[in-house]
């Protein structure tokens, strides 16, 4: 465990300094998870968490170098300088532990796919394209994505535990109106599904050998298998006029609540990450 | 003293035309017999080796066309694994001619081969028997199997009726076939799927005759619903990997090209719609020295592949050099793009998908 006084103070500097020093980078979508931990800081209460986020154009700025993550883009690195811990850079030998969140690992790359593929037998176009070959390319795509990106350097320095947390399944209204529309038409419960299944069956593909994962917990979903709607960040109201599958209504994004649950259902996995640290478990 | 050979172009003597040249300064080695351009809908098919054919003329913008395309967003690198861009349609490899007649009577004909032909099961998983390669996990029923086959004889329906020239590289002689109905399958049953049971599979070594016949029924099927068509055939100059002949396997290699490069230039020799590239000769003969082999003796290295169609692009007017600012294949590889440089290495692969290489994992030692 490090106690190199150097570090970045803590969101929490009532902790202890000797306590683990943990990593947080995420997208957009890791909002929910800073504003769940400003009114309450579990599972990260008793130690010290650094975040770091952009959206995902920011971060495919970003590049390894002299192990270090350096944005590419000026703008991501004055955001990093302005927010707590006020680095430019990532240095990984800096913390403990690091949690992902998102980062390019998407469902909705999935959904457009079957949309788009029209896949087994239901299909849109009547073209058939096997689930094999559907989850081969999610594999690649996730290879490429910021997430694998970060795990990979990460594992070129250091050992320490990695946790990665989905980005959430969207919300009850899907991408774009078309889109929308044809959901409505097919059988939304069953392709959705299948989108979740081989989402998560290549994300593991690519991640899990190096890193625990924690999946969206379906506790969250509606019957569709979309979040439920109280759990978007605009509440699921219609805003300004919009209806749910017009553009502007936040489909993808996530409110506090969500935020909330996920830490919870995190919070397991997150003590053993610290009992890995210590040998021993926090509480 | 008068005598038939005075006459001769220079190119009809070993000593001006071959001695001390190579696949680059060869000159004048082809000759179309019809104009290969970029507005012709070219389709391709065959051996592995065909698989580089479509490759270089799509960089050159020739119109090769695809009735199974890759699906959008798949990369390329998960494309060629489950037989997607290869060819004109998910063809998966035709060594034999016998196979590429088939398909052709499967699609035109609508014909489809029964069940009991087309789908081989391996560990639960079922696979379509005249392409097992185009699924390498298989799919879940023989329901799906057949699905997946008549959508893909629908393409190749497609390909044979709107093509304006039909690349066909002629791969190997032997094969494996059903003993009642001698369908013929592209790989050994046991190979990839499927269990081999000689009560119901036999081997078999086509010759001269049977092959020519094959293709002049091929071509006359195809041409009934596309008059207008034209054929280009090559000959791999993969040897095989294995014989089943009982011949050591460089000598069935040697018959095995003998008889496929006769039946090339006998079919070219008898049909004004049917020419002959000689991309076998520029690898397999002394003109190369075996250099454009990698050192197992078997496998085309990718430079080879660049002079070969060099002088294909040459012969039909074309800059020798590569479209892409005359950089090799080898070195587009290195140039690819990307964010993440150091996780696209496994992309970055080109090499022919060839299912015939699977035989080596039963060679002794193996």
């Amino acid at each position: 465990m490090k106690k190199d006084e150097t570090k970045s103070r803590s969101t929490n500097p009532e902790v202890d300094p000797s306590s683990p020093h943990i990593c947080l980078l995420g997208n957009s979508h890791s909002i929910v998870y800073r504003e769940a931990l400003s009114e309450d800081p579990a599972p990260f209460d008793g130690v010290h968490l650094d975040i770091y986020s952009t959206n995902l154009k920011g971060w495919q700025t970003v590049s390894f170098r002299d192990n270090r993550f350096v944005a590419g883009d000026r703008r991501v690195a004055q955001r990093w300088r302005n927010q707590h811990p006020h680095k430019e850079a990532i240095t990984p030998e800096d913390y403990d532990a690091f949690v992902l969140s998102g980062l390019g690992i998407r469902y909705d790359y999935t959904l457009r796919v079957l949309l788009r593929l029209g896949v087994f037998p239901s299909a849109v176009d009547d073209r058939l394209i096997s689930r094999a070959a559907v989850k081969a390319m999610l594999v690649a795509i996730f290879k490429d994505s910021v997430a694998n990106f970060l795990v990979t350097s990460l594992r070129e320095v250091t050992d320490a535990p990695i946790a990665f947390i989905f980005t959430p399944v969207p919300g009850e209204t899907l991408l774009e109106k078309s889109q929308y529309e044809h959901f409505e038409r097919s059988e939304v419960a069953r392709r959705i599904a299948l989108a979740r299944e081989l989402t998560e069956e290549a994300a593991i593909e690519v991640l899990a050998d190096r890193v625990k994962v924690i999946l969206p917990d379906e506790a969250l979903l509606a019957e569709n298998g979309l979040t439920q709607r109280h759990l978007l960040r605009n509440g699921g109201k219609v805003q300004d006029g919009l209806k749910p599958h017009e553009p502007g209504y936040d489909h993808a994004h996530m409110n506090r609540q969500y935020g909330r649950h996920m830490l919870d259902r995190f919070a397991p996995v997150f003590d053993e990450m610290i009992a890995e640290l210590s040998g021993e478990g926090r509480g | 003293m008068d005598s038939p050979y005075t006459e001769l172009e220079s190119r009809a003597f070993w000593r001006t035309a071959v001695a001390g040249k190579t696949p680059e300064t060869v000159v004048d080695l082809y000759r179309p017999k019809f104009p290969i351009s970029q507005d012709l809908k070219i389709a391709t098919a065959g051996s592995c080796f065909a698989q580089h054919i479509a490759r270089h003329l799509r960089r050159r913008d020739y119109n090769v066309i695809d009735f199974e395309p890759t699906p959008p967003h798949m990369p390329d690198s998960v494309a060629g694994k489950f037989g997607y861009g290869l060819f004109s349609a998910r063809f998966g490899n035709i060594y034999a001619v016998q196979q590429l007649l088939q398909v052709a009577e499967e699609a035109l004909n609508e014909n489809p081969l029964d069940e009991s032909l087309a789908v081989w099961e391996a560990r639960g998983r079922f696979f379509d028997a005249m392409r097992p390669s185009v699924e390498p996990e298989g799919l879940d029923s023989p329901a799906e199997v057949m699905a997946h086959r008549a959508q893909h004889l629908e393409a190749v329906r497609r390909v044979l009726r709107s093509s304006d020239i039909f690349v066909f590289t002629l791969g190997l002689t032997e094969g494996w076939r059903d003993v009642k109905t001698k369908t013929i399958w592209p790989t050994a049953p046991g190979t990839v799927a499927g269990s081999y049971d000689p009560e119901l599979h036999e081997f078999h070594n086509a010759g001269f005759v049977e092959i020519f016949e094959q293709f002049e029924a091929f071509r006359e099927l195809v041409k009934q619903t596309n008059p207008n068509i034209k054929f280009l055939l090559t000959v791999s100059p993969v040897p095989l990997t294995a014989t089943a002949s009982d011949d050591h396997v460089l000598v069935a290699t040697t018959y095995s090209k003998s008889v496929l490069r006769a039946v090339g230039g006998q079919l070219a020799a008898k049909y004004d719609d049917i020419d002959y590239f000689p991309s076998y000769e520029l690898i397999a003969s002394p003109l190369s020295r075996a250099e454009l082999y990698e050192p197992n003796l078997r496998t085309v290295k990718s430079d080879g592949v660049d002079k070969v169609m060099g002088q294909f692009f040459a012969a039909h007017g074309g800059d020798e050099t590569d479209h892409l600012s005359g950089t090799s294949e080898t070195e587009v590889k290195d140039q690819k793009p990307g964010a993440y440089p150091e996780l696209e290495a496994e992309e970055a692969e080109e090499e022919a998908l060839c299912d015939d290489i699977l035989l080596d994992k039963f060679s002794p030692g193996s």
